[in-house]
């Protein structure tokens, strides 16, 4: 155990190669969990209880196919079933991405509002100046702008947003910031979306709102018999397709990071075994003492767990440090914290470097532990 | 077991056998040839005596010892200690038995560099899983023996040859062991550090006036202090 200080340096540069190795892993895997959390939160506030798009189009994006293709008439049909499934309201919507959504985009949003107002809809906003849109707004062309989305577009009440060549919105309201998605919409009326966009029969997707949100499992399940044709999915469906895509990003992000794990590892393996093959003769005179092979394999294995477990709490800090830098970093590109140290991620870092540890000194202990007694006491 | 022997340099009366290799060779692999450490050893090695075994440099010493002492195997013939044939133990036992009945001080100390005086001396007793305070005391005790009660916290290397050797002596002692094995344990000091060393190492230890000495040397000086004297030549025993 106090081998480990004796070679300082060395012991410093692989501890410092856990740390780098962990932290990276930990603001790769960091990022994932920003995601999951606000999507959570997100997801919640729109709470349409079901979000209806047609079946078997462009499933990438959870909202609907970028290109609207449900057929308006289903508002109707929907409305029509509205007793006998328990639907309180059924309201459709278009939504379209400007600018690149990863960094500098917007969305925009068309909601009738004449059938219910933006603060209803998301009764989580907040105004931060004018107003929010109504049901005078049926056709008007105005907007209501989130905070990031103003920032990204450079929007301040009274601007002119201009969608297409000739429609100009009025920005009558700007959002709060909030710690959601909505912080990128910009919301507009559906009448004068549907214009400017050019389709008039079409929505990107409908809401559909229950009675009793409890039994929206079971009634996406029954509009999937009526309607054959839509999509029904329930909030958590959309959530558990969100946490597949955020799935598949972590496993990718671990990936990388498994490389630099791996280096570190064998920076682990490459000391302790260095410590043994100095340490041989010492080892030797334990063994020659009455010391058991086990004791020795034990003695050399929990050495390079050590090293690996203080280099994998130093990782989890410094990790903590960069995902610090990285919401610092993207600050105005998103509102929410996009790196978030879980508790359950710095237990998985401590996890996987307690695992590289043991990994580690395994071959550096099956070493130490079968040395030939006489060989390593040297001759006399 | 109790058997009486009389080897040929013996001096005294016929006592009870602690130790015995009944006619035990060791070839060791050199190259594409072999080469034959020791030849067809026997020698019995009685309770509460010293026995000095001398011989030129490469005569066969510390291969006999190390055999002696379960550190290896003999290519023929077995090592008995009270009877139990230390060649039909798996590893993990005779660890466990030479932890029990053996003691050992080497030529060169062989202190673990980054225990203290003290930390050396209740290493056995720690992998024998004695209580700290038990172990504490018995250190204590052996330290103060070889007049280092000063210098417990000190490291090997603050300490003199002959300090470690010292040192090394209280370990070998910390067990209370039946068999006291020294490969040439002055072989490193001057005359006059090597001679308090041995004076340590044949005294009668107050706590087991029965215990078995087998010393290596080849100072005949040293030798001269044993109970007897048994001569090793090119892996032979001489009358
Ligand atoms: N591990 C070994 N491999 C090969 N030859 C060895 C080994 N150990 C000892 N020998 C040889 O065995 C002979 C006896 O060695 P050793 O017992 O160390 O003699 P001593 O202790 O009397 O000086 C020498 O010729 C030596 O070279
Ligand atoms: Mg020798």
């Amino acid at each position: 155990m106090r081998g480990l200080l004796r070679r300082p340096v060395r012991t410093l540069l692989t501890v410092l190669g856990i740390v780098v190795a962990v932290a990276s892993m930990v603001v790769f895997l960091s990022l994932g969990e920003g995601f999951r959390r606000a999507l959570g939160q997100e997801v919640g506030n729109i709470g349409p209880d079901i979000q209806v798009t047609l079946e078997g189009s462009d499933s990438s994006s959870i909202f609907g196919s970028p290109i609207p293709d449900v057929p308006l008439e289903f508002v109707g049909k929907l409305q029509a079933a509205a007793a006998e499934f328990g639907i309180t309201q059924v309201a459709p919507y278009l939504l379209t991405p400007r600018g690149s959504l990863s960094g500098s985009g917007y969305l925009i949003s068309g909601n009738p509002f004449e059938s219910i107002a933006l603060n209803d809809l998301y009764p989580s906003l907040k105004l931060g100046q004018g107003r929010f849109l109504g049901a005078a707004d049926k056709t008007a062309l105005v907007a209501v702008v989130g905070s990031q989305a103003a920032k990204t577009a450079n929007l301040k009440l009274g601007d002119e947003l201009r969608l297409n060549r000739a429609d100009r919105y009025k920005v009558v309201g700007i959002l709060q910031r909030g710690d959601g998605f909505t912080d990128s919409f910009i919301f507009v009326p559906f009448s004068a979306l549907q214009k400017t966009l050019g389709v008039s029969d079409k929505a990107t997707g409908i809401t559909v709102k229950l009675r009793d949100s409890g039994d929206a499992r079971k009634t996406a399940d029954a509009l999937k018999i009526r309607f054959p044709e839509l999509r029904s999915q329930t909030q958590g469906d959309v959530l558990k397709v969100l946490d597949r895509a955020i799935a598949i990003g972590d496993a990718f992000r671990f990936g990388i990071s498994l490389i630099s794990l791996i280096v570190g590892g064998l920076a682990v393996a490459n000391t302790v075994m260095m410590g043994v093959y100095e340490r041989t003769r010492e080892f030797g005179v334990i063994r020659a003492i009455g010391a058991k092979p086990s004791f020795v394999f034990q003695l050399v294995v929990l050495e390079s767990l050590l090293l690996a477990i203080i280099g994998g709490i130093g990782g989890i800090f410094i990790g903590y440090l960069g995902t610090l830098a990285v919401n610092f970093a993207v600050r105005d590109l998103v509102s929410v914290a996009i790196a978030i140290v879980t508790p359950r991620l710095a237990l998985l870092a401590i996890g996987i470097a307690a695992v590289l540890g043991l990994l580690s000194g395994l071959l550096p202990a099956r070493t130490a532990s079968r040395l030939v007694i006489t060989q390593a006491l040297g001759r006399n | 077991m109790t058997q009486t022997t009389t080897a040929p340099t013996s001096i005294i009366t016929p006592t009870s056998t602690v130790l015995e290799a009944r006619g035990i060779s060791k070839i060791y692999p050199s190259g594409e040839s072999t080469v034959v450490a020791l030849r067809d050893v026997s020698v019995g090695f009685e309770a509460g005596r010293i026995t000095a075994i001398v011989g030129p440099s490469g005569s066969g010493k510390s291969t006999l010892l190390n055999l002696l002492a379960g550190f290896d195997i003999p290519s023929s013939g077995a090592v008995l200690h009270l009877g139990n044939d230390l060649k039909s133990m798996p590893e993990t036992k005779l660890a466990s038995y030479r932890l029990a009945h053996f003691g050992f001080v080497f030529q060169n100390y062989n202190l673990v560099s980054i225990l203290s005086a003290q930390e050396n001396v209740e290493l056995p007793l720690t992998l024998a899983g004695v209580p700290r305070a038990k172990r504490s005391q018995i250190a204590t005790d052996l330290l103060k023996r070889v007049s280092l009660d000063k210098r417990m916290t000190h490291y090997p290397n603050q300490l003199s040859g002959g300090e470690q050797q010292r040192v090394a002596i209280a370990r070998a002692l910390a067990t209370n062991p039946s068999v006291l094995f020294a490969d040439e344990p002055t072989g490193n000091l001057d005359s006059k550090t090597g001679r308090g060393i041995l004076e340590l190492l044949t005294e009668p230890m107050a706590e087991s006036s029965n215990r078995t000495v087998i010393l290596i040397t080849h100072d005949m000086d040293v030798a001269s202090r044993a109970h007897r004297i048994v001569n090793i030549r090119d892996g032979s025993l001489e009358g």
